[in-house]
């Protein structure tokens, strides 16, 4: 019985090319698309997932004035080992800095290490890193060692085999590395290219290793067994106060520390928002498929009412008839998944640079996954095959003959209803993508208070570089087609750091963002200094200054902002306000801002050129021979603050050039269901088109009587789509501190593509019909 | 082997009510060759899908093969249907998609018969009806007569116990509707029950008895020949 359900299937379909293309077509891109999202969502989900350990990060708030005013992981070194002294839950502890960028040099050459980290000996006990030489146990216990990924030692040694060799960093300390390390996955929260054992950190005199400062150490815990991560935080409120609470409550300050198991550090960081829009684009873009499916299924049907006629004649009931079709379907759709994962399997490496993540293709055929993609299938091919399924089989032997009884399901309300959905998802779809686009638009050339363009950035990467900056700026001067230099601590885009600040009359710090400048900043970057004066470095006494911008005053309500002090090891005069600019992503509003004069310890960090001129390349060889003139040890890397300016988006840019890549499929097949319908429908009312035509219709008067009810349908679709869609990207929208005005245009566009989609969907077959001579749509009754 | 007793069927559209059969009363004995005659819309067909089992009526009783099987359901009917009857239709109804053997096939394979059964009935069956040369080509692929061949092949091949034939000649040639009304004569004198509607009076004179109907109503029954059961 199978084999003759398979063969009628089979030659059914051979018999329907268009329709079973757009079937198979429409499912396996459809397939395909949800395969790829899974991935990227079980990507997501399986952060850190490699460690064999359960893992915690220590994570902290402080409040100040009651009101939180920092949460993050990064915090002070000494809170780990006192954990563990003090608490019996706490099993072990490892810590490591934050990420670094130095410089080694083993031959004359410096060589640019990112992403370097101190880590604690405990290091390999309680992460899983694969260490493929070296003793794990004793890699990182003495200062001054260095444990380099693979990849990084090939770059400073051009092998691997270098375990007991010495390097140094920076033209100062030299190293012994005590080990190889795996890189690690893609998929760690902690990365990095190289670690240093943390000890190397007490041996320098500037770092501080206390309660009281040093913040920049992230410390992992591991519980005795049995120890819930309840039980432990429940003692943490008594053991910050002993250590550093009951000090700060004169300033109005307190610290709580919580723990996040790993696991779940990547996903509460990363916002939910995109998992959630892409496994909802999966879902639609499957029930777009899935209504294609149905539909042409439906109408496809009709046409095999005489079989199901003959078919229950001869002895079938309906139950063998249900099987029938929806082991068809079910076949169908089976075909399609195959299809889809093999076009799965092609797209993952575009798909990977799309997303910026690998997806581990691999991971679809564990079994797990592989059942999810069954159980898929057949919930897809039922869902399709059920309602031909059980209407055709419904239908009496004796009518099933019958051609009008056969007409009547191509114009039933379960049609209408199904084409409406796809194209409210559709429209939706159209609108999110133009908001989305606007949105970016309006981030990427938003008035920033500063000017990007033609500003080449220079990194003072070697200490001796960072205190000689007015040499640099007077020698980088004299390339032609430099028009000013500046040195700063930080250049605007990503935000400044933030240090604790009081104000003259008030009694409590708050922690306010900080960058420090020379007196070429305002000029070089174009930032308006709106009332006072500028730094002047013949002042001394401008060292101890500031310049606050407009937030800073309005935030702190001072009317006469200059002359007013600031607080903080000492005493600081207001001298300038400047206009807001955004030194932060647009995300967030601009917050109060102090732009010091005085860098702490080592100088500034960055050169930034105005320059006149777009040939970068010219330039650039002039500006590095200038560079390697001054001192040929210094490394010379360079950036331009507009691309540093599209580096923070970058993640916004691949989430649209993602979702409009999704959507363009969903509309895409929304289509193709729709023109292969029209045609079916088409075919099914040949006699009535060849009747009319002999009456005297002609083609535009018979296009206009097929076309208007799909038009109609697509009217009724935008008239749902609009509030959803509107309701959806509002949504999104709220999360962007500057965002557009929604206005009437992404709406009236998505509403004309949509007709014009339809239009062209139903057009081609409907004037084919009405073209066809009459005298063969008469004959083909 | 067949009684209704005052069947009436009545077709209800939005907008009128159609009486197709108006207390019909009717027995057709076993080993009868029937013919059903009358003008267009008199109900043959109506009669002829209700004693088929593919309909039920509105009211009044049907008994086949000691059933009252009027109220019915589908289910029920369907199992009688595929172990007891066979039909012959006017437009053949061949599945196009299938060959001639499987469309042949295809009554055993819902009585669930095995492979080897299943091929040996085919090929006797086609051999009977000379048509064993085109057992695998598709149904577009044989002129009106063969195709009509193939569709009794597949309405005796299961034994059943009567044939209705709705207008079986009515798309064929003289000398193919000949030959049709001619293997369903053989078919009764080998034990086999037959009804027939047809339009032509030559071929309802092959049946023994002949039922003429107008307005849903029994008007005649001539018997041609005594009748022995």
């Amino acid at each position: 019985m199978w084999i003759n359900y398979i063969k009628t299937a089979l030659r059914n379909l051979s018999r329907n090319k268009t329709y079973a293309l757009i079937n198979f077509f429409g499912l396996a891109i459809s397939i395909c698309a949800v395969i790829l999202i899974m991935l990227y969502v079980r990507f997501e989900f399986n952060y850190d997932d490699f460690h064999q350990n359960e893992i915690y990060r220590l994570s902290v708030k402080s409040f100040q004035e009651n009101a939180e005013s920092y949460n993050s992981p990064v915090f002070i070194p000494a809170i780990g080992p006192d954990l563990k002294n003090e608490l019996p839950e706490i099993k072990n502890y490892t810590r490591i800095s934050t990420k670094r960028t130095e410089y080694f040099y083993n031959k004359k050459d410096p060589v640019r290490v990112d992403d370097l980290i101190y880590a604690d000996s405990t290091f390999f006990e309680i992460f899983s890193f694969k260490l493929i030489s070296g003793n794990s146990q004793t890699a990182l216990t003495a200062p001054y060692s260095i444990i380099l990924t693979e990849e990084t030692a090939l770059k400073i040694f051009g092998e691997t085999d270098v375990t007991g060799r010495s390097v140094n960093m920076n033209l100062k300390d030299n190293f012994i590395v005590t080990g190889i390390v795996e890189n690690p996955p893609p998929n760690s929260t902690v990365q990095f290219n190289a670690l240093i054992s943390f000890e190397t950190l007490y041996k320098e005199p500037n770092n501080y290793m206390g309660w009281f400062g040093g913040n920049q150490y992230i410390t992992y815990l591991q519980l005795e067994e049995n120890v819930t991560r309840e039980t432990a935080q429940a003692k943490f409120p008594d053991f910050l106060w002993e250590k550093i609470n009951k000090r700060l409550v004169d300033y109005n300050v307190r610290y709580e520390v919580y723990l996040t198991d790993l696991p779940s550090v990547y996903l509460s960081e990363t916002s939910y928002t995109n998992i959630y829009i892409f496994t909802g684009i999966a879902i639609l873009i499957l029930l777009i498929a899935s209504i294609n499916f149905i539909n042409l299924t439906t109408a496809h049907y009709t046409r095999r009412a005489k079989e199901v006629g003959i078919r229950k004649v001869i002895g079938a009931d309906r139950k063998t008839l249900v099987i029938q079709f929806l082991s068809e379907t079910i076949v169908i759709s089976f075909i399609s998944l195959l299809l889809g994962v093999a076009l799965a399997a092609l797209l993952a490496p575009y798909y990977e640079n799309i997303i910026q993540k690998q997806v581990y293709l691999n991971i679809l055929f564990d079994s797990y996954v592989l059942s999810g993609l069954f159980v898929l299938f057949f919930v897809v091919g039922v869902i399709a095959g059920s309602y031909p399924a059980f209407y055709l089989s419904s239908f009496q032997a004796s009518k099933a003959f019958k051609p009008e009884t056969v007409k009547n399901i191509g114009s039933f309300s379960l049609q209408n209803s199904l084409i409406i959905a796809q194209f409210t998802i559709s429209i939706s779809l159209i609108i999110t993508t133009f908001v989305i686009n606007d949105q970016l638009d309006f981030i990427l050339n938003k008035e920033l208070g500063y000017d990007k363009d033609k500003i080449i950035i220079l990194s003072l990467e070697n200490e001796s570089s960072r205190i000689q900056t007015e040499l640099i700026k007077e020698t980088l001067l004299t390339v032609p087609g430099v028009q000013s230099a500046s040195a700063s601590t930080n250049l605007p885009g990503d935000g400044f750091s933030m240090n604790g600040y009081r104000l003259q009359e008030e009694t409590t710090s708050r922690l306010i963002n900080i960058v420090e400048i020379d007196d070429d900043y305002l000029k070089t970057l174009d930032i308006e200094l709106i009332s006072g004066r500028n730094y002047n470095d013949q002042f001394e006494s401008d060292k101890s200054a500031y310049l606050v911008n407009k937030t800073f005053i309005e935030t702190f309500g001072l009317t006469d902002p200059i002359g007013k002090i600031v607080h903080r090891n000492g005493e600081h005069k207001i001298i300038g306000v400047v206009e807001d600019f955004h030194f932060a992503p647009l995300h967030e509003k601009v917050k109060p801002l102090i732009l010091g004069n005085n860098p702490h310890l080592g100088g500034f960090n960055f050169i930034a050129l105005k320059v006149t001129t777009e040939n970068y390349s010219d330039l650039l060889k002039r500006i590095e021979a200038e560079w390697k003139n001054l001192n040929p040890s210094w490394p010379f890397e360079y950036n331009f603050l507009d691309k540093k300016f599209e580096q923070v988006y970058k993640s916004e840019e691949k989430f649209m050039e993602l979702f409009f890549y999704f959507a363009s499929l969903a509309i895409l097949i929304a289509s193709l269901g729709l023109f292969s319908l029209t045609s079916l429908i088409a075919e099914q009312r040949t006699k009535e088109i060849g009747i009319r035509k002999v009456l005297g219709a002609g083609v535009f008067n018979l296009t206009t009587l097929l076309s208007r009810k799909f038009l109609i349908l697509v009217l009724a679709a935008n008239i749902i789509a609009w509030p959803v869609a509107y309701l959806f990207v509002q949504n999104w929208l709220e999360d962007f501190a500057y965002r557009i005005s929604l206005d009437l245009k992404p709406f009236a566009a998505a509403a004309f593509i949509a007709l014009l989609i339809a239009i062209v969907s139903v057009s081609y077959r409907t004037i084919k019909a009405a073209l066809l001579n009459p005298l063969k749509s008469l004959k083909y009754e | 082997m067949i009684k209704t007793e005052n069947m009436s069927k009545l077709y209800v559209t939005e907008e009128v009510e159609t009486t197709a059969l108006n207390n019909v009363n009717i027995q057709i004995e076993a080993g009868e060759f029937v013919s059903i005659m009358g003008p267009s819309g008199c109900g043959k067909s109506t009669l002829l899908n209700i004693l088929g089992l593919l309909d039920n009526p509105n009211s009044g009783k049907y008994h086949f093969l000691d059933n009252e099987v009027s109220g019915y359901s589908e289910r029920q009917r369907a199992t009688l249907r595929k172990e007891n009857i066979g039909f012959v239709f006017q437009s053949f109804n061949l599945i196009d998609e299938l060959t001639v053997f499987e469309n042949v096939e295809l009554p055993l394979l819902y009585l669930k018969f095995t492979s080897s059964e299943r091929k040996k009935r085919v090929h006797e069956v086609l051999e009977k009806m000379n048509i064993m040369h085109r057992v695998s080509h598709f149904p577009q692929q044989l002129s009106g007569g063969q195709q009509q061949r193939v569709a009794v092949a597949r309405a005796i091949v299961s034994d059943p116990k009567i044939i209705f034939a709705d207008e079986p000649t009515g798309n064929l040639d003289s000398s193919h509707g000949d030959e049709v009304m001619n293997m369903l004569t053989s078919l009764n004198k080998a034990g086999t029950t037959i009804v027939m509607v047809t339009h032509s009076p030559t071929y309802a004179e092959y049946g023994n008895r002949i039922i003429h109907l107008f307005d849903g109503h029994v008007v005649t029954e001539n018997m041609k020949e005594e009748f022995h059961v």
